[in-house]
């Protein structure tokens, strides 16, 4: 900034401002120009690369079981009544069956059907979403999303060793789980095949790992 | 690593060329290239413990990892679909597998050599992680990140990131059972970060895993290949750059005794050491061939991560005994510590908050324990009782925490269940790192209190006061 001399030396300082605004001005240009090709081509590339995910991700929401939605093995066969030993507090891994035979096999839809004597379950288990002693949860463990497994009448997560009851609705009773398993109502039909064990609706709850 | 800038300046008159007038080999590659360039004759210090090559050892593990890396990339197919294989793995012949796995199992037991480059690769992960871990003890202990020096451990830190990342991608490619949790883990911790979580989750892996495998597996493969590799090579060229730079530390004065007498021991304005070339070029190629040898070694006896044995990766089910590469156990025991009661908000302490304050702590060190002077010499630390406390305690709670990661191991080896096991591993994540560090400090001051009021100044001006009268020998 020239001084507030009452003398006007003129040449000096007027010209060397002159001199600093143009440079400042072209610094300024290509500071702003080059910040936005390099910011142009970084947000083109997060977007694209972040979107083609999601576009990808939608595919895999949506509910796995409805109302009526059979419980079958990996291989598709129909789950009976007989399928577990009444008091043997035994364990299978189930799916729901695909719309004209076959299981829908995948991490969301494993699911984990367990039988214990009838009388056993206590709150908060969805006691009327038990029939004949069976109980379903989804196998998807919420703390980082393992798939769980039964040992001993209750149910483990191999990844950090969460461990839920399945008599309490699957609360967790060990381990660094955040919440309970969703549990999958049931109820029996007779069919064709032999009574069957169904789904009476969705899971009573977010599947695996929620934020 | 001759520099390329050769070519100017190359008829200078130095002495390095004149012990080889009978090399024809080098006159010839002289004449025409200016070999004698001062960079020939970079002082490498003397170190009596090998220490000095940690470094040159990840250096030349990458190399073996790029290499055996381009023979895998070959070979390996990034897909998720099921194919049929038919090959030598007798228990998967026939059967449908995803096209990932199948092309492990083809590398590994259907093409010369595969196996061999497979483990090696293999084994070079675990050597380049380890190595830098110890080539980042050795700075640390010997003070050698102190100014000016701070620069090149944040670079070095950068590539121990890049090391880990790249470690966790290339863990995910063969799409096995152990690998597919890891990696579903990995995904559902990034969740966790707070707003960025998702989009994080799909930026970096590029759909929802394993649900989307298929679009997962090409970019895992793409970032394991180019992209990390790539910020590799640029990050180890600025490490040797500023290496280059500011020159190596050296060992307190001591060093310089014996026929060296003739220099000023407390002079730390100059490097005294053996030249890059031929020396220490001769040093270094041993230390290739004996890093080479051993990773040889390792994976002709000691095959790992065998798919066969593990399985393709099945959306449905969790392996019984399942758990990272070593050099991750200690993040997965971060996630088992955190007690149920603090909720999903609990993930985000154990997976995220808690190994970036870890790394952040480590990152940053060289600005909380930060020198005014540049010093120049490596510290005994034995002199330094605060900073090997920390690094002690630093060192030993990354040890507990892995214990605590093996938390199903341990239990059976032990004969307890998880649940009772918890409660001592928690305990000893925070006793016995603290007790060690305390331990450490206190030793470490009660020598300095019994060697007199000498060693209290080389606290303060590093190792340059008075040091070498102490070392024991």
């Amino acid at each position: 900034m020239a001084e507030h001399d009452p003398e006007p030396e003129l040449d000096e300082p007027i010209y060397e401002e002159q001199e600093m605004t143009r440079r400042q001005v072209a610094k300024t240009l290509t500071a702003v120009s080059g910040a936005a090709a390099i910011g142009g081509f970084t947000v083109d590339a997060i977007a694209g690369l972040s979107t083609a995910g999601s576009l990808a991700a939608e595919k895999a929401g949506g509910p796995v079981y409805v109302e009526g939605t059979r419980l079958v093995t990996e291989k598709g066969d129909p789950i009976t009544v007989d399928s577990l030993a009444p008091d043997e507090a035994g364990s299978m891994t189930v799916f729901p069956e695909k719309e004209g035979g076959g299981a829908v096999v995948s991490a969301r839809s494993t699911t984990i059907l367990m039988r214990f004597p009838e009388g056993d379950y206590e709150k908060p288990t969805n006691v009327d979403g038990t029939a004949k002693g069976y109980v379903a949860y989804s196998a998807v463990c919420t703390h980082e999303g393992c798939a769980v497994g039964a040992k001993d009448g209750k149910i483990h997560c191999p990844c950090h060793q969460s461990i839920y009851d399945p008599l309490s609705g699957a609360e967790v009773t060990g381990g660094p789980a955040p919440r309970a398993l969703p549990q999958l109502p049931l109820g029996v039909a007779d069919d064709e095949d032999g009574t069957l064990v169904m789904a009476t609706g969705p899971f009573e709850g977010p599947i695996g790992v929620s934020h | 690593m001759p520099d390329k800038e050769t070519h100017s300046d190359a008829t200078q008159e130095l002495p390095t060329t004149d012990p080889y007038p009978n090399s024809r080999v080098f006159t010839w590659l002289d004449d025409r290239l200016g070999l004698s360039h001062p960079i020939m004759g970079k002082a490498f210090p003397e170190d009596d413990y090998g220490s000095f090559l940690l470094g040159e050892i990840a250096l030349f593990t990458f190399v073996i990892l790029a290499l055996t890396g381009t023979f895998l990339g070959m070979l390996y197919q990034p897909s998720a679909e099921a194919v049929t294989y038919s090959g030598n793995a007798l228990s998967y012949a026939g059967t449908e597998v995803p096209g990932a796995f199948a092309s492990v199992l083809n590398i590994t037991y259907d093409v010369p050599f595969g196996m061999f480059i497979r483990m090696v690769h293999h084994w070079g992960a675990y050597l380049f992680v380890a190595a830098i871990g110890l080539h980042m003890f050795r700075v640390f202990f010997s003070g050698a990140y102190r100014n000016p020096h701070e620069p090149n451990w944040f670079v070095g830190s950068g590539l121990l990131l890049l090391a880990l990342v790249e470690g966790f991608f290339g863990y995910a490619l063969p799409f096995d059972n152990f690998s597919k949790t890891a990696t579903v883990i990995g995904f559902q911790m990034t969740g966790t970060i707070p707003v960025l979580g998702t989009k994080m989750q799909l930026l970096l892996f590029g759909g929802e895993f394993p649900a989307n495998a298929s679009s997962v597996l090409p970019r895992m493969f793409f970032m394991h290949v180019l992209l990390l590799p790539g910020l590799i090579v640029g990050l180890i060229a600025l490490h040797m750059a500023i290496l280059m730079r500011q020159k190596h530390t050296e060992h307190a004065p001591s060093s310089r005794e014996g026929p060296h007498n003739y220099l000023e021991k407390d002079d730390d304005t100059y490097v005294a050491g053996i030249p890059l070339f031929p020396q220490q070029f001769l040093v270094t190629i041993i230390v290739f061939l004996l890093t080479a040898a051993t990773l040889s070694f390792l994976a002709g006896f000691f095959p790992v991560q065998r798919i066969a044995i593990l399985g393709p990766a099945d959306p449905t089910s969790t392996p019984s005994h399942v758990g990272p590469d070593w050099f991750f156990m200690w993040v997965f025991g971060a996630l088992k510590l955190v007690p149920s009661s603090m909720g999903a908000f609990g993930r985000f302490i154990g997976g995220v908050a808690i190994p970036t304050v870890m790394i952040g702590a480590m990152v940053i060190w060289p600005l909380v324990d930060n020198e005014d002077e540049p010093v120049h010499f490596a510290a005994d630390p034995l002199d330094r009782p605060l900073q090997t406390a920390v690094g002690v305690g630093a060192i030993m709670l990354v040890v507990t925490m892995s214990i605590a990661g093996m938390q199903h191991t341990v239990a059976e080896v032990i004969g307890m269940s998880k649940q009772a096991l918890y409660p001592w591993l928690v305990a000893l994540n925070l006793a016995v790192p603290t007790l060690e560090a305390l331990a450490v400090y206190a030793l470490l001051k009660r020598r300095q209190a019994r060697l007199g009021g000498g060693s209290a100044t080389t606290a303060d001006t590093g190792a340059s006061a008075g040091t070498p009268a102490t070392d024991d020998d």
